[in-house]
């Protein structure tokens, strides 16, 4: 049941979007780039927004291998 | 922050002998003015009227204006809309009969172009170098500053018993950060407000600012430009703990920027914090005094504070809209824009889609699912997006939590914004509140 999070290092460039949406889950390294924490820090329907509103549509989330969103 | 971008357009109101508007509904989508006072005060009804009548809407001088949200966020990160106006048509034919004042703007902000204007790989590089200045976990570090700001603000507004929310309380929040931020000396923030304003009421596409504006425009960036090339010379001779130094420190190190970029670069970050947030602490006040049930919610429970600025945000952006230009032909919305097209993205209107908001209209300072366009969408996210946040959510909390009972000072005159058409701002918003 576990989420599966995904972060295209070459898509992101560090809008910090998905750790204001899910703050637990997602945080920016030292590098402006974007790493997942604890994927279980927040709801799942949080961190589907999380993913959702990446402005580069750097995340991708899976349940049991099937894409969140 | 300068630049010709968004397309005109909007046409100057076409009356009834202009020519036809083209467009699924041709003559159904009365003509607007954005410069009509009465647009200016509220321009949403227009907004609705041109999403729902007429979304890919035609305007005089041909360019389209996008206002449902799946089209503008659309564009907003379509790989084929660029960010530099230098590939755009309209932008081209203009300059080869413009005045003097802006061709020779457009030569100097093309060589000291900042990475709003530029696309991959310049923007990529550029943006990179200040990026890590700007994240949520260094821009939190800032908190304690900026909350010592604001109430110091709100302390002197207690004490005269007034308060002019735009010049004494929205405006100096974030021009004292982006100056500490930065490292520009406190004691020159008079010399550079008046540029930063002529820059900013230039950020409207050229042919609609009278010469007098562009002659300004051209000046206060020469002014600034000058300005910065002492300060950082005075930086390289001694580094600070600044972000200007660290940036110093990049140019003399080789191949990473450029005295060009470096200039360009820090013109816009002083610009972007002096215009910007300003509207948003101002709209937020606003906004808050005109729904009492909000501000009180919001100074009861901080935690709103969250939701609370973004829903300022999506309800009354601080900038309203944004340009890109076609390097291809791509159908947006059921329309096909053409290489070199200059399509306008209202962001303000997107933010009213019903297709993405429940209850659109509706200012909800709880509202939970709230991606908004206000900070762009695609790599263009505005970059102090977390400072804009964190100095709108310290500022909001902390008035509607001291000033009790604010509220309008005289509901019946007519609200004052200032004269710009891609950024949303009053000139002035004086309030009263209950003083102990």
């Amino acid at each position: 049941m576990t989420l599966e999070i995904h972060i295209d290092r070459e898509l992101c460039m560090g809008s910090g979007n998905c750790s204001f949406w899910a703050p637990g889950v997602f945080d920016l390294g030292d590098d402006g780039i974007a790493v997942v924490l604890d994927s279980e820090a927040e709801p799942p329907d949080k961190v589907v927004l999380a993913a959702q509103g990446c402005p580069t549509q750097a995340i991708s989330v899976l349940r049991d291998g099937e894409p969140l969103s | 922050m300068t630049e010709t971008a968004p397309p005109s357009e909007f046409a100057r109101a076409p009356g009834p002998v202009g020519p036809p508007t083209v467009g699924p509904v041709a003559g159904a989508t009365p003509p607007f003015d954005p410069f009509d006072p009465t647009f200016r005060a509220d321009p949403y009804p227009v907004y609705r009227r041109l999403r729902e009548q007429d979304p890919t809407h035609r305007s005089l001088l041909g360019f389209r204006v996008f206002t449902r949200y799946a089209d503008c966020a659309a564009l907003l990160h379509h790989p084929d809309a660029s960010s530099d106006t230098r590939n755009g048509a309209a932008f081209r034919a203009f300059l080869e009969q413009a005045p003097e004042a802006a061709r020779r703007f457009a030569e100097l902000v093309s060589r000291r172009r900042s990475f709003l204007f530029l696309d991959p790989p310049d923007h990529t590089r550029l943006r990179g170098l200040v990026s890590k200045a700007f994240t949520p976990r260094v821009v939190e570090k800032l908190r304690p500053r900026i909350v010592e700001l604001v109430d110091g603000l709100l302390d002197a507004a207690l004490e005269r018993g007034s308060l002019e929310v735009i010049e004494e309380f929205a405006y100096p929040i974030p021009v004292v950060v982006i100056c500490e931020l930065l490292g520009v000396p406190a004691s020159d923030h008079e010399k550079f407000k008046g540029w930063s304003r002529s820059l900013a009421r230039a950020l409207d596409p050229d042919v609609v600012l009278p010469v007098e504006v562009l002659e300004h425009r051209l000046e206060a960036m020469e002014a600034f430009h000058h300005y910065f090339r002492e300060l950082i010379d005075r930086r390289r001779a001694e580094p600070q703990e600044d972000l200007l130094s660290a940036l110093v420190t990049a140019e003399d190190e080789g191949d990473q920027l450029s005295e060009d970029e470096l200039l360009g670069t820090v013109t816009l970050l002083l610009v972007a914090g002096h215009e910007t947030t300003v509207n948003l602490i101002g709209n937020g006040v606003l906004a808050l005094v005109r729904h009492p049930e909000a501000l009180a919610a919001l100074a009861a429970d901080p935690s709103l504070a969250r939701s609370a600025v973004e829903e300022v945000l999506r309800w009354d952006p601080p900038v309203q809209l944004d340009g890109r230009v076609m390097l291809a032909d791509v159908e947006i919305g059921g329309v096909t824009l053409e290489r070199g097209e200059q399509p306008v993205i209202l962001l303000a209107a997107a933010n009213r889609d019903p297709e993405q908001f429940p209850d659109a209209e509706r200012f909800d300072i709880e509202r939970t699912d709230n991606r908004h366009l206000s900070f762009g969408h695609g790599i263009h996210f505005c970059l102090g997006a977390p400072l804009a946040r964190l100095e709108g959510q310290v500022a909001l909390t902390t008035i509607a939590r001291r000033l009790r009972g604010l509220a309008l000072a005289d509901p019946a005159a007519p609200l004052e914004y200032r004269e710009n058409l891609v950024l949303r701002g009053l000139a002035r918003l004086p309030v009263t509140f209950a003083t102990p």
